[in-house]
This record gives structure tokens, sequence and C-alpha cells, in this order.
């Protein structure tokens, strides 16, 4: 055990508490030590090689689980990727294929690096069809240089509808390849869904006519902040559109008033 | 004459391609070894197992800028790398790579020169070596490279000589300076069982030799003119492209060399143990086979120069120097001193 003792208020650690030994102070037999224990290293590793990516015993993690302290041999062997992940963005659509989005703003507002440009428009007669809410997306654009990929855009949207997925070999030939379009996030969107590795499904909306829809929305917001714990009671009138979150549901809708 | 003329530039350009070869080769298995000692892969990637890995490098260096430091006195700047590698492959003319051919009658030794005084040769050569490190070091004008270049120097003034009195004890027994003779003389065994090998008749000798030509290859633990962690890269901090090729290829081909010296005088050259080739083979396979031997040995050591480079932390630089002045010295004189007695007494 290494020693310890003070001197002129600095702690000081004595390693070695003895004088080294004959055969320590001419350095070749501890020089021998020292190369069987490479050479051990060595041969380990190069019968492990051998046997393609076999596993040496100085590792006791098991092949396949994550921490295996063996290289990854990148392209080939790709990337042990966590379920939450925060990579290249999806663009969902709920349950029915419509799109989730309804063009709040949230994302664009809470993006740290500004990568996010939504251009809203009135979904009309397309609503229920091929948009879930009065408003949808009309252009959605990421810029992949600007993300940092926080999340913050994931954890705002009221409706689930963009998240970030497991893709993140992101690399471009030209800077115009950077950024997301919404028809190329929605292709990610496919290609997630198609691994399974969304993480949620939006629910579309109940059919309701828009502009009930709209005035029910409102009041139930209103309660919300007055009533606090019973808001989570009163909220699910207009919350049942977007299930899971019903708190960040009511607390984005207070942000937008 | 002619014939001789052709054998003579047959056997220069086999062993520069061969020297070449190796040498290219051991940077593939620096960084292989040291990949599988430390439970990493090493280079993988280019041709099978990343074979062609220094031919990839060797093209990388040729497409750098070839950059010249304003302050550097340019003509040294740009010798230095050249004296170092032309030394380190000029060395190799004397050494005996193997035993003779016989073709039609005509005996063909495996050795470019066969110089009576090769031993002085090899040695005055590998000395002159450490000018391309004090040279380049000077040249470039730089702290870091003065400082590898000063380094260079303590340190070969403190091993040239370990290295001349561990050699001179192996001349004292084989009473040579070829470096020819002395392959030819370990044949045999000595008290019935051992084989008449320079290790067992100079178990002293070697070991110093050993340590020493670890410091004249500048090969850690002694690597004090490089010192990355120290002095960037020591002497050559300032150079770059082929020129830094030239001195990184120049080590490897240095290590070949002093592995090639440590077999011919103390690991009994192209011999095998207790067996005499030549009596089995035909005289042509024989030379091949002996010259595979021989090979075999130097491969040995230089896998060991290697194997300790990545065993081994640095020594400091005083500690270097007082281990070679203050153990190697003596104990090679102390060498010296048992190899007269027993030669006196024996004789």
């Amino acid at each position: 055990m290494p020693e310890e003792y003070q001197q002129d208020g600095i702690i000081k650690v004595l390693d070695v508490p003895r004088r080294y030994r004959f055969p320590e102070r001419i350095y070749l037999l501890e020089i021998l030590k020292g190369m069987a224990l490479t050479i051990a290293h060595f041969w380990e590793n190069f019968r492990a090689a051998l046997r393609g990516r076999g596993r040496p015993r100085y590792f006791t993690a098991k092949e396949g689980d994550p921490s295996y302290p063996w290289t990854w041999q990148y392209p080939e062997e790709k990337r042990f990727v966590h379920p939450r992940w925060r990579g290249l963005h999806i663009f969902k659509l709920d349950n029915k294929g419509m799109e989730a989005c309804i063009a709040c703003g949230m994302c664009e507002k809470v993006c740290p690096a500004k990568a996010i440009k939504i251009k809203a428009a009135k979904s009309g007669e397309e609503q229920g069809k091929r948009y879930s809410g009065p408003r949808y997306a009309a252009t959605y654009e990421i810029d992949l240089l600007r993300c940092i990929f926080c999340g913050f855009c994931e954890e705002v949207c009221p409706k689930k509808a963009i998240e970030l997925n497991q893709e993140y070999e992101l690399a471009a030939y030209s800077r115009a390849e950077t950024v997301y379009s919404k028809e190329r996030l929605l292709a990610n969107f496919e290609r997630a869904k198609a691994r399974g590795t969304v993480k949620v499904i939006p629910k579309a909306p109940p059919p309701k006519k828009p502009a009930p829809a709209k005035a029910g929305a409102k009041p139930g917001a209103k309660a919300a902040p007055a009533k606090g714990g019973q808001a989570q009671g009163a909220a699910p009138k207009e919350g049942a559109k977007t299930s899971p979150p019903q708190g960040q549901g009511t607390a984005s809708q207070d942000k937008k008033e | 004459m002619k014939v001789d003329i052709i054998i003579a530039a047959v056997k220069m350009v086999f062993i520069f391609a061969w020297t070449l070869t190796i040498a290219a080769l051991m940077t593939w298995v620096e960084r292989r070894g040291s990949g599988l000692i430390q439970n990493r892969l090493g280079p993988n990637r280019v041709g099978p197992f990343g074979l062609f890995q220094p031919l990839a490098d060797a093209i990388k260096f040729f497409f750098k800028e070839d950059l010249i430091p304003l302050a550097a006195d340019k003509i040294l700047f740009l010798a230095a790398p050249f004296i170092f590698g032309l030394t380190a492959f000029a060395a190799y003319a004397v050494i005996p790579f193997g035993d003779k051919i016989v073709v039609g009658g005509r005996e063909i030794f495996l050795q470019v020169a066969d110089v009576n005084i090769g031993f002085l040769y090899v040695l005055g050569l590998s000395s002159l070596a450490v000018y391309g490190l004090v040279i380049g070091g000077w040249a470039s004008n730089n702290k870091y490279s003065t400082l590898g270049a000063l380094r260079s120097t303590a340190q070969m003034v403190s091993y040239e000589v370990p290295i001349g009195l561990s050699l001179l004890a192996a001349v004292m027994v084989y009473s040579t300076f070829s470096l020819r003779e002395i392959a030819e003389a370990q044949t045999g065994t000595i008290l019935g069982f051992l084989p008449k090998w320079g290790i067992f008749l100079q178990p002293l000798g070697f070991l110093v030799y050993l340590v020493a030509a670890f410091a004249e290859a500048n090969r850690l633990p002694f690597d004090l003119p490089e010192t990355e962690s120290e002095i960037v890269a020591g002497y050559h901090t300032e150079y770059g492209s082929m020129k830094l090729g030239l001195y990184l290829f120049g080590e490897y081909v240095n290590m070949y060399v002093l592995s090639a010296i440590i077999t011919t005088v103390y690991l009994g050259s192209w011999h095998l143990p207790w067996i005499d080739l030549s009596q089995y083979l035909p005289p042509i396979l024989y030379g091949i086979v002996s010259f595979f031997i021989f090979f075999a040995k130097v491969a040995f050591f230089l896998w060991l120069f290697v194997w300790v480079r990545w065993t081994l932390p640095r020594f400091r630089w005083d500690q270097v120097v007082g281990l070679g002045w203050k153990a190697l010295i003596p104990l090679a004189l102390l060498n010296i001193l048992i190899t007269a007695l027993v030669i006196q007494l024996t004789s």
C-alpha cells in the first residue's frame, strides 16, 4: 500500500516505502517480467485475430454487449445505437397516415441553433385526410449543419411529430444536401418505421369538425393554469388528440397565448 | 571477370531490395504488433491484413509538401536525412547473409563484400549514422531539434564505447575482424552440448551489446533524440514529406543492420545448432536455406526491438547516460578481462 504523509502542508505519497531489492535494481528480471506480460497480450490478441473477432481473456464483457471493448471495425461493423440515441430527424405520420405536424412553430422557437424553418399553411379541405390539424407545415427544413442534436424539438413538440432517430451517417458532398426538406424527413420516417426504431407513433386526433374542435380547445387551455392540479383532469377534452403528454400539451398552448 | 561483376551486382541489388522490403515491412509489423500488444487492431485497411500500409505511407510522404524552414541551414538540412539513410544501407555491405552457393564449380558467397576489417567498417558506419541526426537537428534551427541532436550526441558518446568494447571481446575470441570468418567459426559445440555460438562464448558481451544496440538504433527505452512526449519529435521536428520518411525508414534499416550484426557475431549466423546442413542438402538449396536461417534469427531480433519498445517506458536522459557509463562500460571492461584471462589460460 502506498504510504501517505504530510510535509509542509502538502500530502505526499510514498509509493515504494522500501529500497529496491538488487534484482529490481539491475532491471533485467523486471524487464523480462514486463516482456512476458506484453507477449502474453500479443499472443492472446493474435489468436483472437486469427479466430476472426474472438474474445481475448482480458475482456470480461461478453461479445455483443455494447461495452465489449474491442475495436469496432466501423464501416463493416456498425456502431451500437442505444434506443434513445439522437440521430437524424424524422418527420412523422400518425397512425392514420396523416402528417402529425400542426405547424405550431414550437420546434422552430425552441431550437437553440436555429436549424429549423417552418412555413405554415391552412389545411382546409385536406384536414383529416392528409394533415391532422387545421394548419400544416407547407415547408419544413432542418439544416443539419446548424443542428446540434439536442433533441429540444422532439421534447417540445405537442404532437410528437418530430423525433431524432437512429441514423448517424450524415456526411454529404454538398451543403445543399445537408438541408433536409420535408420530403426527405418523411423518407427518413419511412426508413425508421421499416427498421422499427420509431419511439412514438403519434395518434391521429378523433375526426371532428375543425371549428368546434378549436372552440373546445381554447377554454380547456385557459382553465389549465387556473386550476393547477385539476388541469390534468380538465385537459383530456382537448388533450384527447395528443394522449401521452398532457402537461406538455397544455403548457405549450399557454406559451402560445 | 564479367561474371564476377554481374554476380556482385546481383547480390547488391538483391540485398538492397531485400533490406528495403524488410524495413518497409517492419513499419507494418511495428504498428500491428503494438496494436496487438495494447489490445488494439493496428492498421488493417490497406491490402490483406493492412500489408500495403507502408506503400500507402510512402505515397503519402511523396505527396506531402517539401517544407524547408526559413531559418534552416538549407544544404545541411537537405543532406542530413541522406547521411542517415546512406550509412544505414552502406553498413550492410559487409555482413554475410548466408553461406555460399556453389553453381557450376563457382563459389558464390552470400555477402556483398568480404572485407577483412568488416568489423571496423560496420562500427564506423553505424557511428556515422549519428551525424545524420546531429546535423539534421542542428540544421533545423529549432530548439527541440537542437535538444534532440544534443541528446543524440550524449547518447552516442555513452553507447559507442560499450558497443566497441563488447565487440572487442568477441574479436579476441574469434581473433579475426572479418565477419564471414567470425560466422564460420561458430560451428561445432563447446563442452559437448552447447552450440559454439557467440552468445555462449560471450554471454556478458552479448547482453552489453544488445542493450547498447537499442541506444544505437535510438529505440525505446533509449529513444532520447526523438522523445515525442518531451521534445515534440526531437531531431526531425522540422522534417516533413519524404525527408522525414527517410529518417523513419533509416531507423528500421539501422535496426536490421544491428540485428544482422548480433546474429552474425553472437547467434551463429546461418548455422543451426548441432546440425551441419551442408552435408545433407544440395549446394544451391543449402545456400538458400542458410539465407533463411540467417534471416529467421534476424527477424527475431527485429521483433525484439518492437517487443521491447512496447513494453518499457523511456529512461530519463541522465539515467541513459548513467547506465552507459556506470553500468555498461564497466561490464564490458570486465568482460574483456574475463575473456582475456580465459583465452590466456586455455591456450
